[in-house]
Parts: structure tokens; sequence; C-alpha cells
């Protein structure tokens, strides 16, 4: 797992190489000279240069792209199926950002990985995601392939957050926004937990959850909008 | 100076000295935050700045308003010069230029209540007391789109976006000429970052407001800008009208920052300018052009002279690059390596 | 379904309308309520309470009780062999060795020890938030000599000097009082200083400056409601130190002299009969004990209410 702020996320006391090392040697019987080798190989496989010094800084040491590069060496040390990505890019510059998800990508390639990406930058999921499942409130709200979902939202959450973007194709446009508040996590609102904020809403949204049903093949979506309805409409989120 | 411009800065300069760990021993060292930036800000307009982490931006908008003093270069404001002004003396330039701040959480004095933040101005410049402030102050709370009877509330009451606008609304309140906006959403959700575009956009139509807005967000700088200041390391490297940059961008750097920006629109991973390795420290920036060890274009030229911001030829005198090769029309810049 | 869903047109710009508050209190009524569930804050506090009320109403109960703190009685204090006398209905903490009453002389000796307590601690913290405040908000030179005359007092032996101080002038309450705010006071100015200088790079302080804001303005308005809690915080927990430094010094002889009975020199009196006269030295050993006991726990308490650490968790 790497996680979205690497300066926290590492142990500022000890050495970067040394941190790596020990999670090696917590799942596999090597010695301590296999594991640092293997360390370094691993940092410089992420695009850390000179990474037998390096290996020995402390993370303070680091710039925050290097850090998140070196998170990313610890996470695929022990080449695991599946990489679960905390907000990696949140905290960096964007041409870092642009480095980092690039780094992703070619070592998914690499070892096979499965990565689940969480974010609320939806363009970086853009260039990057295959699936997209849209959260609310601790629930599913959409879930769908990424050009599906975004070119073609069903849920008024999701058609939201997409309108309150500005746009490459329209840079000046008036952004819509979701009116209202995040809802309160200790009382939230009966039913649809979007219903406070939903244009949409009509009265069965305030009193029962909509289930997470399929609205075309490989598309789910949790609203009470009938399908027919949002298809006829003929809008889309373009 | 002309009369439309408000603002005007030249040469401006920043340096912060390096605090040295050893007990006795001073560090020489300097952070060159701001190195040489002319830049002017005209009235009504909103010139966005934008720039990486280390760029400088928030720094010169702290210089631009006098809230550090300037190591060097001359700021004028409205036909003042306001460079070497003393505290006292900066106090009427204060009822006239304000400041946005980035962060909701800590631009709010938690132990204070929300009206007395907002009148907080009015108290400075014992401007207005009693009940006319109160009125006063909840006639900018509505402003601001806040309920005014909340008044009384403390600022965890308020969610980010809300207590953005208590920012605004404070800003606001001596009926300034010029607003800096530090980031003002970058801490926001973006479902409310609409919003308080929305708002600052509005304000600036109904009061007449000029802003200079900074961000490291292109999309964000691009939607409210009317020009374009691109820092890096210190340096404004390209200045332009706000669609001529994004259309023909002439700095690599511009180039690569729009090109590593993503965009919902995007059909999977794009063909992208990796710059190579990460930004230089601002204690000991390159020699020559400081963008160079990153630069797809690099040239023996460009470690040695630091080019000047002027108009490059086929360009509008609007459009200004400090480059020495600078990107030309439909050309494609190397990806570079992920290894510096 | 009795409504049916709305036809669905394209999303428009609602009006900025929304002006609901997120359901949160303003800091003082959350820390004051997360204090009134906390039961040990509670009887802490009604045990302090007693005891001010006991130490007001001592003349009072010297009266009820029918015995004056001083009044020695030799004959029908005293057992026949000349010993302090047990706990008896006359005397329900038992007698000590001039045959006086120490039930009346605990409560007598509790105004000494609430008086020096807590008339120490105020000043303490009065003179220590004003000179921290001021040494983390100017800084430079002045926060330098500030800074080191308070790491100076505090590295002081107080004790030594307390005694030293008290042979040259005297043993007296307000020598004692004087003492403990001067050693005191240092400690609280340097927890001011600290806070004062973190709440100093805080961005609404920025923001007063940016507004024209001058530095005695933004100590007082800005810097000093963020100083108030810990400074609170700390009063609780200073009164019974002081208190103990008080029965330190009296229990020493450097204190309050006798006859006037504090808890000190209770205790330093009943030394040398504590083998024949258990009773001696516990009620004056117990009072002392509670009462700092209850001032202690009821600092943690207020500590806790005032600055718990889940209050960070609702941050977005």
């Amino acid at each position: 797992m790497i996680f979205q702020d690497p300066l926290s996320s590492l142990h500022p006391q000890y050495r970067v190489g040394w941190q790596i090392v020990e999670a090696i040697q917590a799942h596999e019987r090597v010695t301590k000279d296999v594991a640092r080798r293997r360390t370094i190989e691993l940092l410089g496989h992420v695009g850390i240069p000179q990474p037998a010094r390096r290996a020995d800084d402390y993370p303070h040491q680091f710039s925050g792209g290097m850090r998140q590069r070196a998170m990313i060496a610890m996470a695929i040390a022990l080449n695991p199926r599946l990489l679960i990505a905390d907000e990696p890019t949140t905290a960096l510059d964007v041409t870092v950002q642009a480095q980092i998800i690039d780094l992703m990508k070619q070592l998914q390639a690499e070892f096979g990985m499965s990565i689940i990406m969480i974010t609320h930058d939806l363009g970086v999921l853009a260039g990057l995601a295959d699936e997209v499942m849209v959260m609310y409130a601790g629930r599913a709200m959409e879930r769908g392939s990424r050009r599906t979902v975004y070119r073609n939202a069903y849920h008024p959450y999701t058609r939201g957050l997409i309108q309150a973007l500005p746009r490459r194709a329209a840079p000046k446009a008036r952004l819509t926004a979701i009116a209202g508040l995040p809802p309160s996590l200790i009382r939230p609102p009966a039913g649809c937990p979007f219903h406070p904020r939903c244009p949409y809403v009509f009265d069965r949204c305030r009193s029962e959850m909509p289930p997470l049903a399929a609205v075309e093949p490989g598309h789910r979506s949790a609203c009470w909008l009938p399908v027919e309805q949002l298809v006829a409409s003929g809008e889309r989120s373009t | 100076m002309s009369d439309d411009v408000l603002l005007q800065a030249a040469r401006v300069v920043k340096r912060f000295p390096v605090s040295s760990n050893a007990l006795f021993r001073r560090s020489r060292e300097q952070v060159h935050a701001v190195d040489g930036v002319d830049l002017e800000v005209r009235r009504g307009e909103t010139l966005g700045v934008v720039g990486e982490t280390g760029c400088g931006k928030s720094t010169l908008a702290r210089c631009l308003t006098r809230l550090y003093p300037l190591t060097d270069g001359t700021v004028v404001f409205d036909g003042h010069d306001i460079s070497t002004l003393s505290r006292q003396a900066l106090r009427p330039y204060r009822l006239q230029m304000q400041m946005i701040f980035q962060d909701p959480y800590s631009s709010l004095n938690p132990r204070r209540r929300v009206g007395s933040i907002i009148g907080d101005p009015f108290a400075i410049h014992r401007m207005a007391g009693g009940s006319t402030r109160k009125r006063q102050v909840q006639e900018l709370m509505e402003l601001v789109g806040l309920n005014p009877e909340h008044y009384n509330r403390f600022p965890a009451a308020f969610s980010g976006g809300q207590r953005q606008r208590i920012g605004v609304a404070r800003a606001l309140a001596l009926r300034p000429k010029l607003i800096v906006c530090d980031e003002p959403v970058s801490a926001l959700d973006v479902s409310i970052q609409a919003q308080i575009l929305n708002l600052l956009n509005d304000l600036q139509r109904e009061l007449d407001l000029t802003y200079l807005f900074i961000a490291h967000d292109l999309a964000v700088v691009r939607r409210v800008s009317d020009r374009i200041a691109v820092m890096y390391l210190g340096k404004v490297v390209e200045l332009a009208d706000a669609e001529e940059l994004f259309d023909r961008p002439r700095h690599p750097y511009t180039a690569a920052l729009l090109s590593a920006a993503t965009d919902i629109d995007d059909e999977g991973p794009r063909e992208r300018i990796l710059l190579r390795g990460d930004v230089p420290s601002p204690i000991d920036p390159p020699q020559g052009c400081r963008f160079h060890t990153r630069c797809p274009k690099a040239r023996e030229l460009c470690a040695t002279a630091e080019p000047p911001l002027e108009s490059k030829a086929g360009d509008a005198s609007s459009h200004q690059t400090a480059c020495h090769f600078p990107v030309e029309e439909g050309e494609q810049l190397a990806g570079g390596s992920t290894a510096a | 379904m009795t409504q049916a869903p709305p036809t669905v047109e394209a999303f428009e710009a609602r009006p900025v309308e929304d002006t609901r508050l997120i359901e949160a209190k303003g800091p003082w009524r959350l820390a004051w309520e997360r204090l009134r569930r906390d039961r040990v804050a509670i009887v802490c506090f009604l045990v302090i309470v007693l005891i001010v009320l006991v130490a007001v109403c001592a003349p009072l109960i010297a009266d009820l009780v029918g015995h004056k703190p001083n009044a020695t009685d030799q004959l029908g204090g005293l057992t026949p062999e000349g010993l302090p006398k047990g706990p008896s209905w006359s005397h329900p903490f038992g007698t000590d060795s001039l045959g006086r009453d120490i039930f009346i002389r605990v409560v007598y000796a509790a105004r000494i020890s609430l008086l020096a307590g807590v008339v120490a601690s105020t000043l303490a913290i009065i003179v220590g938030a004003v000179v921290g405040l001021f040494a983390g908000y100017i800084g430079g030179m002045t926060d330098s000599f500030l800074a080191r005359t308070m790491d100076v007092i505090l590295s002081f032996p107080f004790l030594l000097f307390g005694i030293a101080l008290v042979s040259i002038v005297g043993p007296s309450l307000g020598i004692v009082i004087g003492v403990i705010a001067f050693f005191s006071w240092a400690s609280v100015g340097r927890i001011v200083r600290g806070q004062t200088i973190s709440i100093k790079e805080k961005e609404y302080i920025e923001a007063a400056r940016s507004l024209g804001a001058g530095d005695v303005r933004i100590m007082f308005v800005d810097v000093f409601p963020n100083l108030i809690a810990p400074v609170l915080v700390y009063l609780t927990l200073l009164i019974p130190a002081a208190i103990v430094f008080e029965a330190t010094l009296s229990f020493l002889g450097l204190g309050v002299i006798p006859p006037t009975p504090t808890w000190g020199n209770m205790l330093a009196e009943s030394l040398g009969f504590y083998q024949v006269a258990w009773w001696y030295v516990l009620f004056p050993a117990a009072a002392l004990l509670i009462t700092t006991l209850a001032f202690n726990l009821l600092g943690d308490s207020v500590r806790d209410a005032l600055d718990p650490r889940g209050e960070r968790l609702f941050r977005q």
C-alpha cells in the first residue's frame, strides 16, 4: 500500500534503505545483505538516482517525488499482486505527479499488478483507470468502466462532480457547483445519502436507499431515477 | 506609469537566510525565493500566477503586499512607491490591498467569533463601531453567501467552503482595490471549489475588483485569469494572455506543465513531456537559465547565460518568454525519461 | 412511489444558498460539556468546594466543635502520661502534643494552604503569561534575554534559596507566597512562550498583519485567546504544587511559624510522636493528600476537556 503523504508515512528517524530492508525481512527469510541488495535494485528501478548512496539517506533528505518513489519501492518489494494507492499524488506538484503516474503504469505492466487507486482527482483517473467506482458517504454510488462513467454518468452526484470541474474543452464556462455540504457521517440522511443535495430528488429518495443496480451492461448506479428517463432526456456529461 | 496599471513590481528580490544548525556558526546560505521579478497588474483584470512548489509565487504575493520587506526592487501601488515604507506608513495602503489565504482552517482564529473576525478591519482602522459595524459585517456575510444570523458562531461551526467565504468577507470589508488570492481553492473539495470561484467572479464584477490569483492548478487559473504569469524557481518564465498561453506556450516549462495536467476528457494515458528529476533547491539555483537542468531542449548557452523575459519573434507584444530556444509552433518536445 | 420522478433537465447552476452550519459547538462549550460528563472531575470539584467552604467557615466550625485552634489543654487534652489523646467524640481527630484539637487545627490550616496555593499560583500565572507572551511574540534580543532569565530561575535550587531567604528575612506567610510565586512564574513563562511562538506562525496572525493590525493588538486580541486554555490547565496544576511547596517550607520551619497551624508544621511536630500518636501524622497528611490529589485530578480533566486528541477527527 502506498499512502498520501510520504513524509509522514515513512519513519522520519530511520534511513530509507533500512525501512525497506525491514519490510523485506518481515516477510521473507533472507539475510540482511540480500535484502539490502534488493533494496538498492528497487530504488534504482523506481527511478531514484544513485540508489546505493540514497538508500542511506533519511526521508527528509528526499524531495516529495523521490519520497513517493521510495514508498512505491517499498510497496513492490514483495511482488504484490495488488497495490493499493491512497491518494499517492495529492501532495505532489503536477509535473511530479505525471512522473509518478507514469512510473506506476510502468511497474504495473512489468509486475502484472492490479492497482486500486484512491483519489479525489477525476483527471488523474482519466489517464490511469480502467474501471471507476464513485463513493459518497461510505457507499458506492456508481460503478463502471472509466469511459462509461465519465462520458455517460447516470448518478447525479457523478454528474455534479464532472460538471464542477473546469474542462479543457470549455475553459471559461461557468462551473455548476453541487449545492450544500458533504453529509454528517454521525447522522447521515435517511434514504439516499445524496438526497439533500440532489436536484432531482423526489420522495422515494428521502426514505429508501437505492441499491447499486445495473443501468446498462457493465455499468451500475445507485439511484431511483428510472434509466429510461435519463436516456430519453439525452443529457450527457459531454 | 500608465493610468490603468494598479500595481507595478520591478526587479523584486526576496532572499531568506537559511538558519544554521550549529550553535555559533553563521550560515551564509540564502534561499533565493524571488529573484528579480517584473510584473504589472492592471485595473480590473485578474492576473494569474502559476507555478509549482518552490517557485516563489506565495513569497512574491507577500512581497507585493509588503507583508515581507523586500530584499531589493520596487513595488508601486496606484502611483505610490511602497517598497520601503514602514509599517506605520503602510497602514493606509492596507485598506486598499487585501489578501485571501489558502488554508480555511488556519486562516481564521479558532477562538474568535466570526463576526469579530470579519469586523476586524473596521476595528483596526477605527472605521465603524458598535451596531454600525455589526450591520456592515452582516451585510458582508450576505454578500458572500453566508447567513448573517451566524454572526456569533465560531469558525469550527463552518465547513471549509464557508470558512473561505468568511476569509473573503474579511478581505472585502474595507472595499480594497486589489485582492491577492493565495491559492484560495486549493484546500477545498472539487465541488466546493466551483462555488468559491463563482463567488469570486461575481464579486469582481459587482465591486470592480482587481485580482492577483495564485494557484498551482492550471485549469483553475485558466478559468479565472485574463493574463497568466508562469513562475519557476523565483523567476517569471512566461507571461501571456490566458488563452494565448494555453494555445501557444513558448517556454518548455510551460509546455511541460500543460502536458502534465490531467483532464477528465483524456482517453487513457497521454504522451506527456516528462521532465527529468526534481526541482532544484532555491538555496543554490542553477547557473544561467534556472530550468536548464530539467529542460528537454537545453543547450550549452542555457547553462551560462540567463535569458531575459521578452516577447519573441512572431508573438504578440503581450506575450513574453524567458528562453533562448522557445518552443516552436507544432514542435513536439521529447518525453524525458523518468530517471534523472 | 406516490410521486413520479422529476424530468431530468440539465443541471442548472444553483444559487449559492446553503448556509446551514455543521453541528459544531464553540470550543468553550465543547470543553464545558466534556468536563461535565467527567465524573472524576465532578467529584474533585466537589471535594475542592468542600475544602474551600470548610476553610472559609473555620470560625463557625470552631464554635460548633467547641475548640479553638491554638487553645492548649494540658489537662483535658492529654493522657495522664502527658501524651496526645486519640480520636474521640470530643476530639474527632485526636489531640496533639499540647492538647490542642487536631480537627480544628486541620481546618484552620486549610485556610493557609489554600491562600498560599491560590494567591501564589495566580501571581505566578499573571507574571509568567505576560512575560512569556512578550518574549514569544517579540522575539529577537528581548526574547533571548527573557528566555535566559527564565532558564536561570528554573535552574535555581529553589528550596535552598528559599531557606536562605527566609533565614535572612524571617518566616511569614507573605514570604512564603513570594518565594513560591518567584520560582513558579518561570515555568509558566516557558510554556506560554512556546505556545506563543507556535501561534505566531499561524496564518490567522499573518491575516491580521495583512489587515494592518499593530503588534499589541495582535498579541492581545489574536494570540491571547489561544493561550487561555493552556494557562488554565497549568493553573490547576500549579495550585497543588504551590500547596505542597508551602507545606514543605512550613515543615522545615521556614514557613508559617507555630502556633498558627499549617499542614506542614503539624507534620513536623508529629514526627516526635508518630509511634504513639498515629492520628497526629495521619490527619494532616491525609488532608494534604486529598487536597493536592483533588486539584491534580481536576487539572488532568480540565486538560482533557480543553485539548482532547479526538478534536482533530472531523477536519476535512
